[in-house]
């Protein structure tokens, strides 16, 4: 259903965000998810908050805040700090869980506003890069 | 995925997950390059102005100036190209919504709803912890 002429000479882009929080606060967004996927890429905090514009610092900050949220371990460093560090099997579950709700989400919120906006819409394209 | 989930995360004698109420929040919008046009701030500010009748009513409800209100509604006409609200001749007391403006404040809060309730069925389904809507 197409009830008005198009916005300007572009689609409206869609925006999504999407996250879990408690009293305490966020524990799993996007972002968390996102820095949970690259450390599995690179076997390294400091090498996933770099990739994604962060200080390890802030990377370190917001993991153990969710590990303190959910109560449990989502990163394990190695004996020493040049084994990097890997996910977590819960880790690794709540990442592609994260993902996987993500992305059907996203695709309801597109196919959703083709049947009842007027305009054709796309999609952010950061939301897909995985 | 879920179950697997479950069955290494959460021994049985303490689901693992956060304490408390775990809350979805969601945050929907339309942009252009010239920024955001439509999103649930304004399909608010359209409702009041439609029960209320008034953009300056509406807009002190909703604790905004009337200036920064009328600022929002003026900046998504002039992306769309098309008029949301009309004013009355009587100057700024009294002002309803166009056809356009009633319609698509109407189908904003369709798509927010319907892709609320997927999230919420969805991430019922895919976390192994209690998830409610923001205002449940």
């Amino acid at each position: 259903m197409r009830w008005l002429p198009s916005v300007s000479e572009e689609n409206p882009t869609i925006r999504l965000h999407l996250w879990l929080e408690t009293e305490q606060g966020l524990f799993l967004g996007l972002g968390r998810a996102l820095l949970l996927q690259k450390v599995a890429q690179h076997g390294s905090l400091r090498k996933a908050a770099q990739e994604l514009g962060m200080s390890y610092r802030a990377a370190w900050g917001k993991i153990r805040k969710s590990e303190e949220i959910l109560g449990m371990k989502l990163i394990n460093r190695g004996p020493t700090k040049r084994d990097g560090c890997r996910l977590t099997e819960s880790g690794r579950l709540l990442m592609e869980s994260f993902l996987l709700w993500y992305d059907t989400v996203e695709l309801e919120a597109v196919k959703r506003a083709e049947e009842l906006l007027p305009w054709d819409v796309k999609v952010y394209p950061s939301n897909t890069e995985w | 995925m879920s179950s697997t989930f479950r069955r290494k995360c959460s021994p049985p004698a303490e689901p693992s997950g956060p304490e408390g109420h775990s809350t979805l929040r969601i945050h929907l919008w339309l942009e252009t390059d010239e920024g955001v046009f439509f999103g649930i701030g304004r399909a608010q500010l359209l409702a009041k102005i439609e029960e209320r009748g008034s953009l300056k009513k509406a807009a002190d409800e909703l604790g905004m100036s009337y200036r920064a209100a009328w600022g929002k509604i003026r900046k998504t006409e002039t992306i769309l190209g098309v008029k949301l609200i009309s004013q009355n001749d009587s100057k700024r007391e009294g002002c309803q919504l166009t056809d356009f403006g009633s319609l698509l404040k109407e189908r904003y809060f369709a798509w927010f709803k319907a892709v609320e309730d997927v999230a919420i069925r969805k991430a019922r389904e895919v976390f192994p912890w209690p998830v409610k809507g923001y205002e449940e």
